[in-house]
């Protein structure tokens, strides 16, 4: 055999080897999605189609969703009162904490003084402790200041910021050269100063992922709410626990389910093709370290 | 001049302080101060009521717990599901490979993958709970189709458990993937080369190369999972509740119904359920660092 046909039959290999390769992705991405499509082509039936064991529906029929955006059958309150209040809860203190956490970051980054270490250990350590830990004794405690039934403990906890998102921050400020921070102390400029012109403007795109993963965090919160609000009226209720309220009302009416389904996933899966490029470099800066 | 320097320097400080302190108070009001309490309540027969007819009993919620047989099948429920970590892990890594290994749609794939780790818990589960309908869903559908009879997944104590653990497994399977993929492309080519020259098969490359060189993420992965694994909830009891014959009972399932459905023992017990699991993931955690971390490799 000669060179050249060897180096052919390698290429073909190659080639042929890729090809294999991309059918074995083709094929788990289709397996991965396949739960969505499927509740997308079930939230397009009929009640009664549903039964059947055809995938597809005969007839698309949009009835699932009119019930449950315009005709709102099963509650007293609509579902664009229950996403408002999920954005309501949400978005303070995903943007307040995001600015503190941010601040301290760059704090721990770039202005050493005594004790800083010290802080900073005892913010990693928060990292460590189980969540479950403070469920029962924050849920007495908000009881007893009468704050059980309204929206702070879904809010306030979060404006403290967060340790993870500290954590993150600091990775990305530590990548800055802190000549760019002397240039601007000897130009005269505060460090809150410094912070706000120069450092989040700097940081914006890491910001960014930051407050696209909070917020998301937030949105799709299920204990949270589900713990705090239990007692309170409908019309304080957020998304998901509307939807978890709508499934329990509607039963194995499974179009009607697949179809909240679909309405609450929405704006997750729109706000993370959006963003996605921020995404990616969001969680892998955060875990590599 | 000497003066305003060092004045320069204090107000720095003044603002380190002030920029650094607030996520520490945070933690301090709603992280240490609940569970200084928890711990004081875990002490007591504290039904969630009235803080002053609370009475201080010793250990005894903490010896009630630990020879209360429903502990010991939710801790053991836990643990099964936690099965899903890693096989989770070694699909990812094939998955991971594969994508490394191809120029084009690297990202198209990664992005796929991670949709379902965006979206909403609560939702994502009812899609699995439709799936595995003993009746209608498609799952049973496909299996009548071929076998001619229906398989009882969600009611069947022996056969829930794995539809919670393929929905794990599929749910942070694009996590997984976006780190394993990052971590594969920091592996050196040259490695890989000398391999070949030296002889090495596909086989011996991934796991004498491809295995020690992204241990320390594998490692960082399997850690973090089974750390939230080990507190999963909320899919429980949105899919099953407690399931067939407390099939589906997790370990923070048993904390909450304590808690919240559970006149008789209240609060007091469900806090220290909260400080035995989290001395029990302590232990998990050390156990990961001490036997685990001995087998990753760092020096990359």
């Amino acid at each position: 055999m000669t060179f050249k046909s060897l180096k052919i039959k390698n290429n073909f290999r190659k080639k042929s080897e890729r090809v294999i390769i991309h059918l074995f992705l083709i094929l788990s991405t289709l397996i991965v999605l396949f739960p969505f499509v499927y509740m997308i082509v079930t939230s397009l039936k009929t009640l009664s189609e549903s039964y059947d064991s055809s995938f597809f529906p005969k007839n698309l029929t949009f009835e699932n969703y009119k019930k449950i955006l315009i005709d709102n059958e099963f509650y007293d309150v609509s579902i664009f009162r229950a996403l408002w209040n999920t954005i309501k809860v949400v978005t303070p203190p995903t943007v307040i904490g995001l600015i503190v956490s941010s601040a301290a970051a760059y704090a721990f980054a770039k202005i050493k003084y005594k004790g800083s270490g010290v802080l900073f250990a005892i913010l990693l350590f928060s990292m460590m402790l189980p969540g479950t830990l403070t469920l029962t004794p924050s849920y007495i405690l908000y009881s007893r200041l009468n704050l059980t039934d309204t929206y702070f403990p879904l809010m306030i906890p979060g404006m403290f910021g967060s340790a993870a998102c500290v954590f993150f921050m600091r990775e990305y400020y530590g990548s800055i050269p802190t000549e760019i921070i002397e240039a601007a102390k000897i130009d005269g400029a505060s460090q809150p100063k410094i912070l706000f012109t120069i450092m989040f403007p700097l940081s914006k795109s890491a910001m960014f992922a930051q407050l696209v993963l909070n917020f998301l965090g937030g949105y799709n919160d299920f204990f949270g709410p589900f713990l705090y609000l239990k007692g309170c009226d409908e019309s304080m209720y957020t998304l998901q626990i509307y939807l978890k309220g709508f499934q329990s009302t509607v039963g194995t009416r499974w179009t009607l389910i697949m179809a909240g389904a679909v309405i609450s996933i929405i704006p997750s899966i729109f706000l993370f093709l959006v963003t996605q490029k921020y995404f990616r470099q969001g969680i892998i800066v955060g875990a590599i370290k | 001049m000497v003066n305003r320097s060092k004045k320069k320097i204090n107000n720095d400080v003044v603002w380190g302080v002030v920029f650094s302190i607030l996520p520490v108070i945070g933690f301090f009001l709603f992280g240490f101060l609940p569970m200084m309490f928890s711990l004081y309540v875990g002490f007591s027969d504290y039904n969630g009521l009235d803080l002053n007819t609370i009475n201080f009993i010793g250990f005894r919620n903490y010896v009630t717990i630990l020879n209360d047989s429903m502990f010991w099948r939710s801790t053991l429920v836990t643990l099964y599901g936690s099965l899903s970590v890693p096989l989770g892990i070694i699909i990812s890594l094939f998955i991971a490979k594969a994508i490394s290994s191809v120029k084009v749609g690297q990202g198209a794939y990664m992005v796929c993958a991670f949709i379902p780790n965006v979206c909403s818990l609560v939702a994502v589960t009812m899609i699995w709970k439709w799936m595995f309908n003993y009746e209608f869903g498609i799952v049973n559908n496909v299996i009548y189709s071929i076998f001619g009879s229906k398989i009882q997944w969600l009611e069947s104590e022996n056969l829930v458990m794995i539809v919670y653990i393929l929905m794990a497994i599929w749910t942070t399977l694009g996590y997984n993937i976006i780190l394993l993929t990052a971590a594969l492309s920091h592996v050196d080519e040259r490695l890989y080369e000398a391999a070949k020259l030296d002889g090495a098969g596909g086989f011996t490359i991934f796991f004498k190369i491809t295995i020690p060189m992204i241990s320390p993420t594998i490692f960082y992965l399997f850690t973090t999972c089974i750390i939230a694994s080990l507190q999963d909830f909320t899919r429980y009891m949105v899919m099953t509740g407690k399931g067939p014959n407390y099939a589906t009972f997790t370990v923070v399932y048993y904390l909450y119904d304590h808690a919240f459905d559970n006149a008789l023992t209240g609060m007091g017990y469900a806090s220290a359920v909260g400080w035995i699991l989290s001395i029990f993931i302590g232990l998990i955690t050390i156990f990961n660092f001490k036997v685990v971390n001995k087998m990753v490799n760092y020096d990359v």
